[in-house]
C-alpha cells in the first residue's frame, strides 16, 4: 500500500500545493476568489518516496493546467477530526475511513475508488494480511493467534486492523478479544516489530507486502501469511475477504461543480498514461460491507454495549441493592408460611374430598349384581378402592392356609402390570410377606416401607416391585381373602385403611348376597326346565300316555291319547277309559275280562306288560283299532301301587297292512279267487282229507279256448273283465268245500273234494263248462268264450302221487281236450301220461345236453349245377348223446315241436355255425352258411337285433355269409310279423331261405307276402324225380314260378348224376345232396372244400361221407 | 489407571471412530452435477468455505445434457439445470423437482446474426446454430414469435458451443443462439446481438432439479445444500468485490470477463427465491411458457403439469 499512497500522493500533489491544516487553509480558502478544494489524506508511510514521486509527477499535472486543490497530508486519527470538523472538502480514506466518514455524516460519499495497477493485474479491492516470522511453527491458522501480541499500522487502518480482526471474528467470535494489539504507526514499522520478535503476528494491508518486498525492505522468506485466500485472479495475496479498496470521498462541504471537476479529472487518468501513477480510478462501490463489518466488530464509530454486571450495579447502587435483598427475603419468608399453610388447608380439603368420594363410592355401589357381573363388578370396586387410597395397585387374593398359597381373585385393571383378563396361578405363601401375617391375625396390616425391608410376596398375575401396602380381610374374622392396595405415593394412614375396610366389607355383602340369590334363581331356573322338558315330551311324545292313580282313576292323559279316545284331558280325571264305553280285545279279537284293560290287570298282577298288542272296541263291536301297550306300574316308598303308566302306540294301519300282504300272499288281486300257492295248499288238503275219509278227490284244470285273442282284439282290461266274470261264475258252479283257484293267465284249477265217486264230478264239471261258455257282455261287446277242462283223480290205486303230478295230468288232459276239439272236458289216462312223461324227459335231456356241450353241426355244401362252384353250405345239428350215441335232429326236434327249448337250441344254433364260419381257414372263409330256423324263433321279440350283434361279434363275417332257413309251419301264418324281421334282417345283409318247400303247409301267399331270396324245394321231389313224373312237372313249375319272382332255387336231395342232370336241365342252379356230399363235421368240410374241383359238379360230384339216413335239421332237412 | 490426558485422547479417539461409522452407515453423498456457467459456480464457492460439507459431492459435468444424461444413468443425484433442460428431462421420464433457482440470465444467452440482419423476420429461412438440447433453442424459439416465425421457417444447424467459433467464421451459419462466453467470442468476430435474454427476462432460469427418487432420506442434505447456495448468493450482493474475485479465481479468468458475465445474471435475494416458489410465480409461468413454446414446436412429446416441478421444502426461512 505504501506505493499506492505514493501514487495518490504523486497524483494530488500534481494538482494541487502541500498545505498545512487548519489554521493555513482556512486563511487561503479566505483570500482566493475560487476557493481551492481541500482534499486530506491519510499520512501512513514514509515520506521520502512520497516526495521522489511527487517531482516527477507535478510536471503532467501542471500541463493539465488545474492548480485548484490543496493536498492535507494527515495523521489517520487527525484526518477523521478534521472531517469530523468539516475542514475537507475531501479525502483520500481507506475503507475503514471512508465506513466511518459515512457514519459520521451521511452526506460523505465515495466518488471514485483507486485500481493500482501490479505486475500480475489490476488490485480491484483491498483486504488484509496477517504475517508471521516464517520461523514461528505454533501459529498455522487464525486460531493460533489466540492471546497472541499483534503489531497492527495504527486502529484506523483496514487492511491492518479491521479486515483480519473482522476474519478472527468469522472463525470465532471471541477471538479478536483476546489479541493483544499494539499499533506501530504505519505498516512498515508494524511489520519490523514482527520481525524484531516484539509482536507474534502482524496485521497489513493487501500490495503492501508485495510493495515492501520489491522494494528490499522485508525478505519475503522472512515472514509467513497466515490463512492465505486461495484467489489467483487477485493479484496480491490476501488473508481475509475482499473488499472496495481506497476511495475519493466528498465531503459534505463539496460543491457539486467540484464534484464533477474532479470526477472529470480523475477519470480521466485511465486513458492518459502517467508516469510513476500505478493505478487509475473508477466509480466507487457500495461501502456497506465495511459497514456490516464494523458493526459486527463494533468497532468505532460503532459501539458495542457492554454487559452489565452486579459489581458494577453494587458499586453504583449499594442501598438499593440491600432494600432489595431485604424485600426478597421478606417475600420469600412469606411464601414460605403461605405455602405451609396452604397445604395444610390443602390437606383438610383432600381429607373432606375423600370422605365425600367414599360416601359417594359407598352409596353408589350396587347393592345386588348379576352372577356373570360379579368379577367385573369386584373389578370395578376395586378400581375405586384404587383411586380412593391413590394407590398403584388393589386387588384381592384368596389365600389358602392348608396349601399356603396365594392365588388372585380379582384385581383392579391396569394394577401392577397385571393381566386381568388371563387365568392366574398361584404363589406359594412366604412368612414375612405380609400377606400370611394379615391372613393369619384376620387384622389389617399396613406396611409403609415393603420395599425397603420386607420379603416381598410374588402375586400371581401382578408384576412390578411393591414399595407400600395395605391389606385387609375382606370378611371379618377370615383370613382366606384379602383386599390389598399398594404403591400410594405417601405413606397409607388410617384413612386409607378406613375406605379399604368399608368398601371391602360392603363389595363383599354384595358379593355374597347376589351369589345366594344367583343360586336360589339358578335352581329354580333347573326345577322349571326340568319340568317344561318332562312336559313337552309328553305333550309331544307320538303315543299315547295315560296315567292313572293308586285308586285306578286317571290322572294324567296327553294329548295325542286324549284325542285317541275322544276324551278331554280335564275331564277324564278320576275317571276309567271303561267309563267312556271302551273295550279292549286281545290279540285274537277275544274281548278282555269284563271291566279288566291292561292297566287294571297291571293293578292286580303287580308286573309290567310289554308291548301287548290290544284290540279297542266300543262295547262288543269289533275292534276299530289297534295298540301296542306298555304298562309300568310305580311303587311308593311303602311298595303300594302310586301310579300306573301306561303308553301305547296306534298300529292299525300297520296290522291293516299285514292283514293285505297276507291276503296277496294267497289270493289272485284280479279275480280274489286263490292264486296258485293257496290253490295247491287247497289240494294238498283236500288229499289229505280224503285219504283219511276214503273219498276222492278231483281237479279240474280249466283253460279258457282262444282268450290270447280276446286280449289281443279288445284289449287287456276286457281280457281282465273277461277272467273276472268267469272266475265269479265258475265258483258259484262249485260246491261248498271246493276250492276254485286261479294258476295262470286264462288257466283256473277247481279242486273238488268228498267225492264218493269219480264220476260224482262230472256234474260239477259240466256246470263249469256250461257256464263258461255262456256269452259275456262286456262294454257293449258280448263275448262267446269256451274252455277245455281236464280232469285228473286222486288217489289212483298204488301209485303215489303229489299236488303237482295231480295237476300236470289234469293239464295233460286239458291238453287232450283242446286237441280233440276244445269246449269239451277230457279225463285224465295213464297212457297219454307217458308221452308227455317222455316229453318232459327230453325237455330236460336237452337242457342238460346244452349245459355238456353235447351239440355239434354238421355240414352239407350246396353246389352250383352250372360252375361246379361251391355256393354255401347247410349246417345241420347233430346230439352227441352219451347213453343213446350220435342222435339225429328229428330224434329229438319233432317231439319237442313248439317247445321254448327249442328256442335256446335254435340259438345254440347260429352261435356255433358262426363260431365255426370264423374258425374256417382264410381261403374259406367267405363260405356262406345256412341255419335252420324255426318260426317261433323268428318271432321272438328282438330276433333281428340278436342276430345283428352275433355277427357283430365276428367282424371278420359278413351278414350276407348267414342265411336263415325258415321251415314253412303254421307258425308262419303270421306272415305281417315274420316279413317284418325278414326286412329288418335284411338290412345288415342276412339272406332268407324257405325251406321244405312244397312238403307241408306251403302256401304260394308266403312267397308273395315273405321278401325271401332263396326257395328249397323239398328233397322228396328231387328223389322220385323221373322224366314222366308228376314230380318233375311240379318241380318245373316251382321253378318257372320263381324264376318269375327272381328267387333263387336250391333243390335238396340230389343223390345221383341223374337227379343233377334233371334239375339242371329244370334250370335250377344250385342243388344239396348225397350226389355231392353229406353232412360232415366241420374238420371234414375243410378237407372237403380243399380237394373240391367244380369240373365235378357237371359230372354229378362224389359222395365222399358214408349216407346215413338224410338227417333233418331243426325242423326238418 | 490411565492419565487424565490418556484417558481424553482415547475418548476422542474413540469419538473419532464412532462419527467415521455412522458416517460410514449413513446415506451416499448427494451427487450434484455442475456445468460450466457463471451462476452455478456460487457452489463451489460455497463448498470452498465448507459451507457445503462431504454429504454432497460436486461432479463437473460437461453441460447440461450431459448432466441430464446422468440424473437418467443414476450417476446423479441432482444437478444444475436451465429450467429448459428440467422440462426436456421431464419430458424424457424424469423425476426432477427444482429446489433453487440459481439465476436468471439478463443477457447472458443472445441471439447473434451476421451484421446484415437487422430484425427477426429477416431470419426466414436462413441457417441458425445452436445446440438443439440446450437453452438456444428456448431463445431462437422465443425469438422467433416475437417475429412471427416459427422454428420451421429457418434452417437449424446443431452445433455444440465449441463448433460455433468455426462453423461462424467458414459462414456456414447466419445467426447463431448461444451464451458465455461463446456469445462473447463471436461478438469479437463482429457478430451482432439481434435479441437477447434481457428482451425475455424471467424467461431462462437455472436452477437445482433434484430426482425425486434421491430426496427420501437426504432431507438434511438438501436443505443444506440450499441454504448454502443462497449463503453463497447473498455473499455476491453484500461483497460483490470479494465475490468477483472468488468467483474469477474459480473460474480461472479474467476479473474482467467475470464481471461482465457476471452483469448478464441476475442471483435471485432469498425473498426472491420464496417468490418463486409461489404460486403463479414467474418461474412457473416461464415453465409453462417454455413448455408451450417446446410443445408448439415439436420439441417435447408429453403435455406436463407443474403439479410437482417445484419443492420449496428446502428454502430456508424468508427473512422477517
Amino acid at each position: 500500500m505504501t506505493r499506492v499512497f505514493a501514487c495518490l500522493g504523486l497524483l494530488l500533489a500534481c494538482l494541487l500545493p502541500l498545505a498545512p491544516l487548519p489554521a493555513g487553509a482556512q486563511a487561503q480558502a479566505q483570500e482566493t476568489p475560487e476557493p481551492r478544494i481541500r482534499v486530506g489524506i491519510s499520512m501512513e508511510r514514509s515520506s521520502s518516496i512520497f516526495s521522489d514521486q511527487i517531482a516527477s509527477l507535478r510536471v503532467f499535472f501542471r500541463d493539465i493546467g488545474r492548480d485548484r486543490f490543496t493536498l492535507h497530508p494527515l495523521p489517520p486519527d487527525e484526518l477523521m477530526q478534521a472531517i469530523r470538523n468539516r475542514q475537507l472538502d475531501a479525502a483520500f480514506l481507506n475503507p475503514y475511513q471512508t465506513a466511518y466518514a459515512q457514519y459520521l455524516d451521511q452526506r460523505a460519499r465515495p466518488l471514485v475508488t483507486f485500481k493500482a495497477s501490479m505486475p500480475a493485474g489490476r488490485v480491484g479491492g483491498v483486504g488484509g494480511v496477517v504475517l508471521v516470522r516464517s520461523g514461528t511453527t505454533e501459529i498455522r491458522e487464525l486460531s493460533d493467534l489466540r492471546g497472541r501480541q499483534v503489531a497492527i499500522p495504527h486502529r484506523l487502518s483496514f487492511g491492518g486492523y479491521a479486515a483480519p480482526l473482522y476474519e478472527l471474528h468469522m472463525a470465532d467470535p471471541a477471538l479478536p478479544d483476546s489479541l493483544k494489539i499494539s499499533a506501530s504507526g504505519t505498516h512498515r514499522d508494524a511489520l519490523e516489530a514482527l520481525l524484531a520478535g516484539s509482536a507474534d503476528a502482524a496485521f497489513i494491508d493487501t500490495v503492501v507486502l508485495e510493495q515492501l518486498t520489491d522494494d528490499g525492505v522485508v525478505d519475503r522468506e522472512s515472514v509467513r501469511v497466515i490463512n492465505a485466500q486461495d484467489l489467483p485472479a487477485y493479484p496480491a495475496v490476501t488473508s481475509t475477504r475482499l473488499y472496495p479498496g481506497w476511495t475519493l470521498v466528498g465531503l459534505p462541504s463539496l460543491t457539486a461543480a467540484q464534484t464533477d471537476t474532479m470526477l472529470a479529472v480523475l477519470l480521466d487518468v485511465r486513458r492518459r498514461s502517467i508516469g510513476g501513477l500505478h493505478g487509475d480510478f473508477s466509480l466507487a462501490h457500495s461501502y456497506e460491507p465495511v459497514h456490516r463489518m464494523l458493526r459486527e466488530l463494533g468497532l468505532p464509530p460503532y459501539h458495542r454495549t457492554p454487559a452489565l454486571s452486579w459489581q458494577d450495579i453494587w458499586r453504583n447502587e449499594p442501598r438499593t441493592m440491600l432494600l432489595w435483598a431485604s424485600i426478597t427475603f421478606v417475600v420469600f419468608l412469606l411464601a414460605g408460611f403461605l405455602f405451609i399453610y396452604a397445604r395444610r388447608i390443602r390437606a383438610l380439603f383432600q381429607q373432606e374430598k375423600l370422605n365425600a368420594r367414599r360416601e359417594r363410592a359407598l352409596r353408589d355401589m350396587p347393592t345386588d349384581v348379576e352372577p356373570v357381573d360379579i368379577l367385573p363388578f369386584v373389578r370395578e370396586q376395586l378400581d375405586v378402592v384404587k383411586g380412593l387410597t391413590r394407590s398403584g395397585f388393589a386387588g384381592i387374593y384368596r389365600v389358602n392356609a392348608q396349601t399356603r398359597e396365594i392365588e388372585a381373585y380379582a384385581m383392579a385393571a391396569s394394577a401392577l402390570g397385571a393381566d386381568t383378563a388371563e387365568p392366574l396361578d398361584s404363589e406359594p405363601l412366604l412368612p414375612g410377606g405380609g400377606w400370611a401375617e394379615c391372613s393369619e391375625s384376620t387384622c389389617a396390616l399396613t406396611v409403609n416401607d415393603y420395599g425397603g425391608s420386607r420379603q416381598q410376596q410374588p402375586l400371581p398375575g401382578a408384576c412390578g416391585p411393591v414399595e407400600r401396602l395395605l391389606l385387609s380381610p375382606v370378611e371379618a374374622g377370615s383370613g382366606a381373602l384379602i383386599l390389598g392396595v399398594a404403591n400410594k405415593s405417601a405413606a397409607y394412614d388410617a384413612q386409607d385403611l378406613k375406605t379399604v375396610e368399608l368398601l371391602s366389607a360392603q363389595i363383599w355383602g354384595t358379593v355374597r348376597r347376589s351369589e345366594a340369590e344367583a343360586q336360589l334363581v339358578a335352581r329354580d331356573r333347573e326345577a322349571r326346565a326340568s319340568a317344561d322338558l318332562l312336559q313337552g315330551i309328553f305333550d309331544s311324545f307320538a303315543g299315547g300316555i295315560v296315567v292313572y292313580s293308586g285308586a285306578g282313576g286317571i290322572q294324567l292323559i296327553n294329548p295325542m291319547a286324549s284325542e285317541f279316545f275322544g276324551i278331554g284331558a280335564r275331564d277324564a280325571i278320576g275317571r276309567r277309559l271303561t267309563d267312556y264305553g271302551w273295550q279292549f280285545c286281545d290279540r285274537d279279537g277275544q274281548p278282555m275280562n269284563q271291566g279288566s284293560d291292561p292297566a287294571a290287570r297291571v293293578m292286580l298282577q303287580r308286573t309290567p306288560i310289554s308291548n301287548l298288542t290290544v284290540g279297542v272296541c266300543r262295547s262288543d263291536a269289533q275292534p276299530s283299532a289297534w295298540i301296542l301297550v306298555n304298562v309300568r306300574p310305580l311303587l311308593d316308598s311303602a311298595g303300594d301301587i302310586a301310579r300306573i303308566v301306561v303308553s301305547f302306540s296306534d298300529i292299525t294301519s300297520m296290522r291293516k297292512a299285514e292283514a293285505e300282504l297276507e291276503h296277496q300272499a294267497y289270493y289272485d288281486s284280479l279275480t280274489g279267487v286263490p292264486n296258485r300257492t293257496l290253490g295247491i295248499e287247497s289240494l294238498k288238503l283236500a288229499m289229505q282229507q280224503c285219504q283219511r275219509r276214503g273219498r276222492r278227490v278231483a281237479v279240474a284244470y280249466i283253460d279258457l279256448d282262444n282268450f290270447k285273442e280276446v286280449n289281443d282284439s279288445h284289449g287287456h282290461e276286457v281280457g281282465d273283465m273277461l277272467l273276472k266274470v268267469l272266475a265269479a261264475r265258475m265258483h258259484v258252479a262249485l260246491r261248498e268245500g271246493d276250492t276254485l283257484a286261479r294258476i295262470g293267465g286264462d288257466e283256473f284249477v277247481a279242486v273238488l273234494c268228498d267225492l264218493q265217486r269219480e264220476t260224482d264230478c262230472l256234474p260239477v264239471v259240466e256246470r263249469l263248462l256250461s257256464l263258461s261258455t255262456e256269452p259275456v257282455t262286456l262294454d257293449e261287446k258280448v263275448l262267446s268264450p269256451t274252455a277245455s277242462i281236464g280232469i285228473s283223480f286222486y288217489p289212483q290205486g298204488e301209485v303215489a302221487l303229489d299236488a303237482e303230478q295231480l295237476l300236470r295230468q289234469a293239464d295233460h288232459a286239458m291238453y287232450q281236450a283242446k286237441t280233440e276239439g276244445r269246449n269239451c272236458f277230457r279225463l285224465f289216462d295213464q297212457a297219454s301220461n307217458q308221452l308227455l312223461e317222455n316229453k318232459h324227459q327230453l325237455v330236460n335231456d336237452v337242457r342238460r345236453g346244452l349245459t355238456a356241450d353235447e351239440f355239434c353241426l354238421h355240414y352239407q355244401p350246396k353246389v352250383d349245377l352250372v360252375t361246379g362252384e361251391i355256393r354255401g353250405a347247410e349246417a345241420l345239428i347233430r346230439w352227441q348223446h352219451p347213453e343213446r350215441g350220435l342222435l339225429a335232429p328229428a330224434r329229438f326236434l319233432v317231439p319237442l315241436e313248439n317247445h321254448s327249448v327249442l328256442i335256446d337250441l335254435g340259438d345254440w344254433v347260429i352261435d356255433q355255425a358262426l363260431r365255426d364260419l370264423s374258425s374256417l381257414p382264410t381261403s374259406q372263409r367267405d363260405l356262406a352258411v345256412s341255419v335252420n330256423i324255426s318260426p317261433p324263433q323268428l318271432l321272438v321279440e328282438g330276433f333281428a337285433e340278436s342276430i345283428r350283434e352275433r355277427l357283430a361279434a365276428y367282424p371278420a363275417i359278413e351278414g350276407r355269409q348267414l342265411e336263415l332257413e325258415i321251415l314253412e309251419t303254421s307258425a308262419l301264418e303270421n306272415t305281417r310279423d315274420v316279413a317284418e324281421v325278414i326286412t329288418r334282417c335284411a338290412e345288415f345283409g342276412v339272406h332268407f331261405a324257405l325251406d321244405d318247400f312244397g312238403s307241408g303247409y306251403s302256401s304260394l301267399v308266403y312267397l308273395q307276402a315273405l321278401p325271401i331270396d332263396t326257395l328249397k324245394i323239398d328233397q322228396t321231389f328231387v328223389r322220385n324225380m323221373t322224366h314222366e313224373s308228376a314230380d318233375l312237372a311240379i318241380l318245373r313249375a316251382i321253378v318257372s314260378l320263381a324264376q318269375a319272382l327272381d328267387i333263387r332255387i336250391v333243390a335238396e336231395g340230389a343223390e345221383t348224376e341223374e337227379h343233377c342232370r334233371l334239375l339242371r336241365a329244370l334250370g335250377c342252379e344250385v342243388a344239396q345232396g348225397y350226389a355231392f356230399a353229406r353232412p360232415m363235421p366241420l374238420a371234414e368240410l375243410v378237407r372237403w372244400l380243399d380237394d373240391w374241383q367244380p369240373s365235378r359238379a357237371l359230372a354229378g360230384g362224389r359222395v365222399t361221407a358214408p349216407a346215413p339216413a338224410p338227417a333233418p335239421a331243426i325242423g326238418a332237412d | 489407571m490411565l492419565s487424565g490426558s490418556a484417558f481424553a485422547r482415547r475418548c476422542r479417539i474413540t469419538a473419532v471412530l464412532l462419527c467415521a461409522l455412522l458416517a460410514g452407515c449413513s446415506e451416499k453423498p448427494l451427487r450434484i452435477g455442475i456445468n460450466p456457467w457463471i451462476g452455478y459456480d456460487v457452489i463451489p464457492m460455497a463448498q470452498r468455505w465448507d459451507w457445503i460439507g462431504p454429504e454432497i459431492e460436486l461432479v463437473d459435468t460437461a453441460s447440461g445434457a450431459d448432466s441430464l444424461a446422468a440424473l437418467a444413468s443414476g450417476e446423479l443425484h441432482a444437478a444444475c439445470l436451465t429450467l429448459d433442460e428440467v422440462i426436456r428431462g421431464i419430458d424424457a421420464g424424469l423425476p426432477l423437482s427444482i429446489v433453487a433457482v440459481m439465476d436468471t440470465s439478463s443477457g447472458a444467452d443472445s441471439l447473434l446474426v451476421r451484421p446484415d440482419i437487422a430484425d427477426v423476420a429477416q431470419l426466414r429461412g436462413r441457417r441458425i446454430a445452436l445446440q438443439a438440447s440446450g437453452v438456444g433453442m428456448l431463445m431462437l424459439t422465443a425469438a422467433l414469435e416475437s417475429g412471427g416465425l416459427s422454428i420451421a421457417d429457418v434452417q437449424l444447424i446443431d452445433a455444440k458451443s465449441g463448433q460455433l467459433l468455426e462453423l461462424w467464421q467458414s459462414g456456414a451459419v447466419d445467426a447463431a443462439a448461444t451464451y458465455e462466453p461463446f456469445a462473447r467470442v463471436l461478438r469479437g468476430t463482429g457478430a451482432r446481438t439481434l435479441l437477447s435474454s434481457r428482451d425475455t427476462p424471467e424467461l431462462i432460469f437455472d436452477v437445482i432439479a433434484v430426482h425425486r427418487d434421491a430426496i427420501a432420506g437426504r432431507q438434511k442434505t438438501l436443505e443444506k445444500l440450499v441454504s448454502a447456495v443462497l449463503r453463497a448468493q447473498a455473499h455476491v450482493h453484500d461483497n460483490p468485490v470479494d465475490a468477483l474475485y472468488r468467483l474469477a479465481s474459480l473460474q480461472d479468468k479474467p476479473v474482467r470477463i467475470t464481471e461482465e458475465e457476471l452483469r448478464r445474471i441476475v442471483l435471485p435475494t432469498l425473498d426472491a427465491q420464496h417468490r418463486y416458489f409461489e404460486q403463479d410465480s414467474a418461474l412457473l409461468h416461464a415453465a409453462r411458457r417454455i413448455h408451450g413454446l417446446f410443445v408448439d414446436a415439436r420439441i417435447i412429446q408429453r403435455p406436463q403439469g407443474n403439479a410437482r416441478l417445484l419443492d420449496a421444502r428446502f428454502l430456508p426461512e424468508p427473512a422477517s
